[in-house]
């Protein structure tokens, strides 16, 4: 079991060792090779160590026998020369060469000897043993006795030893050996050793193929339980217990790490579930959305060397919608499927094109400036719409993910779309309130004003009536006098006559100023009829012809509609507004009658080319004993404003200093 | 080269060569050739380089140092022997007797009275001149005999008889006579016989390199 495991896959192993960066073991990688099995890993390295171990002892044998053999035959060829030397002293001292050739043809026994000579103490030549015929006559002989032994270059050794008799030197001994034997002898040692060295590794081969399994098995059972674990995800499995050793202590720390694991994915589990609960019954929407290849194309963006996002992406639009369809929604909640008014949630899985409209992508350029700068989160006000095609207005708030953090960007989003039409609504009403506000403020200060100016003409009504009545009565006393004296003295010259004419005159003209007082202190309410504009106009014309200088020019709509109005009120006041006219124009001019259709009714203005009208004085224009005339009381417009508004109608007035003034009367019509 | 020999207080191998030119009777040796530029030496040379290099050779009985008379020759032939280098102390001598008119002349000038390092002792030659009766001869470590005393050779012999003497003749018979070392000249070469029974007899002890190298050697005494 273990076995089949171990040959299938030790995919685990390799997957472990290349995440490690320690370079070391690397290199042991290199050197076996992920893909080596346990068992093969442990007899190669018993093997080579044991090699190693041989080879090393080997080696040091070889070299330690060599150095040992050498110094014998060091030791041995000086051995030999001090006897030769000794042998030759008195073939030295008498000068008998054929003494000395007899004792050195003894060192015909050593193979190894290939020269030896005898010097004199001169160092001329005595004798030879010259075998090989080397170069005995040319040999130097520049040896004194401190002279030791040495290797040539060619690979001899030699040695030179002085014969001495009592302190004096009598000659020279000089030898040479070759190191045949020794390369001989220790071609037959290495051979010997290649041989143990064979056995060694076949020993060890064996031995470390059945040994291994001390180690491996146990590690080959934990491996066959983790990769159980981690296929079945069942983390409740245990190693088998051992008896002793650090592979006990293994198997132990294996089965804590495993209860350990057990604990935490009980805790992981719970977690998850907690977090799945929580996505899919959150009310507000929420979106796992798989971001890395957005990130990529964000990272290559700046490894192209762009640093300010924000303008690259609005210089490229095509680059965000390109980003955009490389966002994968991977999961979303009930909220959404309800906010997106999808049938299912996975109408939403996949792409985002379908809730995407061309006003979401300025958001999404944020978002990838956000994403580009590695922030953790990212807030936006965004349009989407729904998959019926509903634009909604959103409020999304992502939790963005970072290289090995979280592997999906959490976007929760909440539809404001209710909420900004109340903000909008109430934006509207706010305006409105303030519309009506001023409306309110203009119309209260318009009642106030009427307020003003009727109690000031009720008191000046009572004044006036008060003052009427009792001036009416001297003033028909004053008539009657005057129509008495007339007829009784109908003879009477023409200056009294005259007379007589001026004081019933200006008896007319106060009657007059009287009865206008009475007009203003009691308005009688108005008795409406239908009548046609151009018939009003004409006969105010009529009662007052335009006097010497002035022109008249009516201009009136022949297809205005009549007015519903008091004629005899408002002949009075058509007559004021001429009557204003003729005076403001003392050096002559031209009065302009237009008269058109009004929203409901018709509008009739007086325009003249007269001095006009101060503005400080316009607002006074119509307040009763305002005047500008030199003769004049003030209650002509007074009176016409008060019995216009009596008739639902209104007057106006507009006008520049020198350009003359324009009064318009506005009067309803027959439903207003 | 001969003045340079003793002055490095030794007889040279050089000298001997040369010697046994002008010695043989030949005068066209091959070592005579080769060396045609060496200065001719006397035979005498030779024959004194010889005298001394047997000194070198021999060991005497520690009793028989330089200025003592050996008187117990019984004593002498089982004492321990040793070389004369070894057995000398710094002050002593090695002394050379010649007995008959002396051959020599100026041959042993340059060493003659000085130390020798290869001796470890003082050099003395003793030129005794014509044997008479009487004469003490035993303080010498080494007698040459020369041929003019042949006649007196029996008395001259037995006058060292018993005494650690190693006696040199250079003629024929002197073996015969007693003596131990016998210089003669073979091949033109002057070359040695050894009486080694006598020298023996004598307590002297002869390197085994004078003996392989003698012309011939009489192991018994043949009387």
């Amino acid at each position: 079991m273990a076995m089949n495991d171990e040959e299938r896959s030790p995919t685990a192993e390799g997957r472990g060792t290349r995440d490690a960066p320690d370079s070391g073991f690397s290199f042991r990688n290199r050197f076996f090779g992920d893909r080596m099995t346990i068992r093969r890993k442990l007899v190669i390295i018993l093997v080579v160590t044991s090699m190693l171990a041989v080879l090393v002892a080997s080696s040091a044998f070889i070299v330690l026998s060599w150095f040992t053999r050498r110094q014998a035959l060091e030791r041995d060829l000086a051995s030999m020369a001090r006897a030769i030397g000794h042998n030759c002293e008195v073939a030295l001292q008498f000068y008998i060469p054929e003494d000395a050739e007899r004792i050195l043809a003894t060192v015909e026994a050593r193979p190894a000897i290939v020269l030896a000579c005898v010097y004199d103490a001169d160092g001329q030549l005595l004798a030879a043993y010259d075998p090989e015929a080397r170069a005995t006559s040319a040999l130097p002989l520049e040896a004194g006795p401190e002279v030791e032994p040495h290797q040539h270059p060619a690979g001899l050794l030699h040695v030179s030893h002085p014969v001495l008799l009592g302190n004096r030197q009598i000659g020279t001994v000089y030898m040479e050996a070759d190191m045949r034997e020794i390369w001989a002898e220790m071609g037959r040692d290495s051979l010997m050793l290649a041989g143990v060295a064979l056995l060694a590794l076949i020993g060890s081969y064996l031995l470390s193929s059945r040994l291994q399994g001390l180690i491996s098995d146990p590690i080959l059972a934990l491996a066959a339980t983790a990769r159980t674990i981690s296929e079945a995800e069942d983390y409740s499995v245990r190693a088998d217990r051992l008896a002793g050793g650090e592979m006990a202590t293994l198997v132990e720390a294996f089965n804590r790490m495993l209860e350990a694991i057990e604990v935490r994915d009980g805790a992981l589990l719970v977690s998850q579930k907690r977090y799945q609960a929580m996505f899919h019954t959150a009310e507000v929407s929420l979106w796992e959305q798989d971001i890395s290849e957005v990130q990529r194309m964000m990272r290559e963006l700046s490894s192209q060397g762009v640093s300010d996002f924000r303008d690259y992406l609005e210089e490229h639009p095509d680059f965000v919608a390109r980003a955009a369809g490389q966002v994968r929604v991977v999961d979303v909640n009930a909220a959404t499927v309800k906010m997106f008014d999808a049938g299912s949630k996975d109408e939403l899985l996949g792409s985002l094109d379908r809730v995407f409209v061309p006003e979401s992508l300025p958001v999404f350029r944020e978002e990838l400036v956000a994403i580009a700068e590695g922030r953790q989160t990212f807030e936006a006000e965004a349009i989407q719409q729904t998959l019926a095609g509903r634009r909604i207005v959103v409020l999304m708030s992502m939790a963005l993910p970072r290289e090995g953090d979280l592997p999906q960007a959490i976007t929760s989003i909440m539809d404001i779309s209710e909420r900004k039409a109340t903000e909008e609504e109430l934006e509207r009403h706010r305006h409105h309130l303030e519309d009506m506000v001023a409306e309110r403020t203009e119309e209260l200060e318009n009642a106030r004003d009427a307020l003003v100016r009727q109690e000031r003409l009720a008191v000046l009504g009572q004044l006036a009536g008060g003052v009427s009545h009792e001036l009416r009565n001297p003033l028909g006393v004053i008539s009657n006098a005057v129509y008495f004296l007339r007829s009784v003295m109908p003879d009477a010259d023409d200056r009294v006559k005259e007379y007589l004419e001026i004081i019933a005159s200006e008896v007319r003209s106060s009657d007059r100023i009287v009865a206008g007082l009475l007009d203003l202190s009691r308005t009688r309410p108005a008795e409406r009829g239908d009548v046609r504009v151009a018939e009003l106009v004409a006969t105010v014309l009529e009662k007052q012809p335009p006097p010497d200088g002035i022109e008249v020019a009516t201009d009136i709509d022949p297809a205005l509609q009549p007015v519903h109005v008091d004629v005899q009120q408002i002949s009075q006041v058509l007559n004021n507004l001429v009557t204003n006219a003729y005076q403001a124009m003392p050096g002559g001019g031209t009065l302009k009658i237009k008269a058109t259709a009004a929203e409901d009714g018709a509008r009739i203005s007086f325009a003249d080319t007269g001095c006009g009208i101060p503005e400080e004085d316009m607002e006074k224009l119509f307040e009763p004993l305002f005047t500008t005339k030199a003769r004049g009381i003030g209650l002509g417009l007074s009176v016409s404003k008060n019995l216009a508004e009596v008739n639902g109608g209104s007057i106006e007035v507009e006008g520049e200093v020198d350009q003359g003034s324009t009064f318009t009367v506005v009067l309803p019509g027959r439903d207003g | 080269m001969f003045a340079r020999g003793w002055g490095r207080a030794g007889l040279l191998p050089a000298l001997a060569c040369t010697a046994l030119v002008s010695a043989g009777a030949s005068a066209g040796t091959s070592a005579g050739e080769a060396t045609g530029s060496r200065p001719q030496v006397q035979a005498v040379e030779i024959k004194a380089a010889y005298l001394y290099n047997f000194l070198l050779f021999a060991e005497w009985p520690e009793e028989g140092g330089p200025g003592e008379l050996a008187s117990s020759p019984g004593a002498d032939a089982a004492a321990p022997v040793e070389r004369p280098a070894a057995s000398r102390e710094a002050g002593t001598e090695t002394v050379i007797g010649i007995v008959g008119e002396d051959p020599f002349g100026n041959a042993f000038a340059e060493v003659e009275g000085k130390y020798d390092e290869a001796l470890g002792s003082t050099l003395v030659i003793v030129r005794f001149g014509p044997y008479h009766e009487g004469m003490i001869l035993t303080p010498c470590h080494l007698l040459f005999v020369t041929d003019t005393e042949s006649e007196n050779l029996p008395s001259i012999l037995g006058a060292i008889e018993g005494s650690p003497v190693l006696t040199v003749g250079e003629e024929e018979g002197f073996l015969e006579a007693g003596g131990m070392i016998n210089l003669l000249v073979r091949r033109n070469r002057l070359r040695w016989e050894i009486n080694y029974a006598a020298a023996n007899a004598a307590g002297i002890q002869l390197s085994s390199q004078l003996l392989r190298n003698a012309v011939r050697v009489i192991e018994q005494d043949e009387g």
